[in-house]
């Protein structure tokens, strides 16, 4: 197969990519996967285009030369990259964010995705939810009834944001999902919801780059299944303090 | 002793709700305006002895309460800007309109009286 047919069929994965169930993906996983993806179908657009150019034009210009010398790069880093390997990622597209580690796609990516998904590794580590209300009883100095109202506040805020996702995805609408978003963040930084606080950077991030609905609506998804359990803890937690 | 007053701009009602109360028990006299529609209209009245403001506020931005007190209202008041992590142009653009001091989000309460009370101080 050669590479440029290997893009066009890049783009059915990329609908299957799109298709995949939020129950069968976890966040994390849907993350890694669209990094690995975009960079992935980039650096094979730059080899298609590149090569395509190749017997004309010689590279004379520093961009031309800049990009012939990363598409190299990427020859050398994935140097079975064939049909075999696309078969491969193919059948095995429900864990192609393992097969894509196997490929060590992250040494092409940028330093500051893999920090990314660092960061994410770590923060969706504390996913399954415990909260620790104590921290914001001492800042509300003690007073159970206050730290009632922020409880009530703050699911009064998280409810309010996810009927608004809902419309604001319905009408494509994402500078007001950003906005959304950003009203709900400061009270899940001070409840220390730290996998919902994750989910609405994520949510803020793609409302204003890659703006795709898809992702969104299942990044949105992943709060509204997630809620319910940090109700939960937080209700939990709640009734611990009180009888402690 | 009259207690200093203090303006707190914040949409945020959970934040907001957090602050008041222990900006309360600080000493303060507190009025919260949780959009800039109501900042605008209290400073059209009144003027506090210091406003404590979010950058991002429905009407009426952060940015846009520092240039209406300095440049509208000729006062000179402390303004301590509230800021979203990551959000340092926005900060240092507050410094070059005027704001006095800021402090990140999650906002510690007991850091902001700190602020508060250096600021007071200074006048």
């Amino acid at each position: 197969m050669k590479t440029k047919n290997l893009l066009f069929q890049l783009t059915d994965l990329e609908s299957h990519l799109n298709d995949f169930s939020a129950e069968k993906l976890t966040t994390e996983e849907a993350f890694h996967l669209k990094i690995s993806f975009q960079h992935f179908k980039k650096n094979l657009l730059e080899l298609v285009f590149l090569s395509k150019e190749k017997p004309n034009a010689p590279s004379n210009t520093g961009r031309e030369k800049k990009s012939a010398t990363r598409t190299i790069e990427f020859e050398n880093a994935y140097p079975e990259l064939d049909i075999e390997t696309y078969e491969a990622i193919v059948e095995h597209h429900k864990s192609y964010g393992n097969v894509l580690k196997d490929l060590k796609i992250e040494s092409a990516m940028d330093k500051k995705d893999v920090l990314i998904l660092k960061g994410k590794n770590n923060s969706n580590q504390k996913l399954d939810t415990q909260i620790d209300l104590s921290l914001i009883l001492e800042e509300c100095m003690g007073e159970m009834s206050l730290l009632r109202e922020l409880i009530t506040l703050f699911i009064g805020n998280a409810l309010e944001f996810m009927g608004a996702a809902k419309l604001h995805l319905q009408s494509e609408d994402f500078e007001q999902l950003d906005l959304a978003a950003h009203k709900v963040k400061a009270g899940l930084a001070m409840m220390r919801t730290d996998g919902l606080l994750d989910l609405i950077i994520q949510i803020q991030k793609g409302c204003k780059l890659d703006k795709d609905p898809k992702h969104l609506e299942f990044l949105c998804k992943c709060f509204n299944d997630e809620f319910p359990k940090v109700k939960k803890a937080l209700d939990n937690a709640y009734v611990e303090l009180t009888n402690s | 002793m009259t207690k200093k007053r203090l303006l707190l701009a914040e949409d945020d009602e959970l934040l907001a709700s957090l602050l008041n109360f222990r900006l309360k028990k600080g000493g303060y006299e507190v009025s919260h305006s949780a959009n800039g529609k109501e900042v605008k209209e209290y400073l059209e009245q009144q003027m506090p002895d210091i406003i404590v403001s979010d950058i991002m506020m429905p009407y009426f931005s952060g940015m846009e309460l520092i240039a209406y007190v300095r440049k509208e209202l000729k006062s000179q008041i402390p303004i301590i800007i509230i800021s979203s992590a990551g959000n340092e142009e926005n900060v240092l653009n507050a410094f070059e309109l005027g704001a006095n001091d800021f402090i990140s989000k999650p906002v510690s309460p007991s850091e902001l009286l700190v602020r508060v009370a250096r600021e007071l101080n200074k006048i």
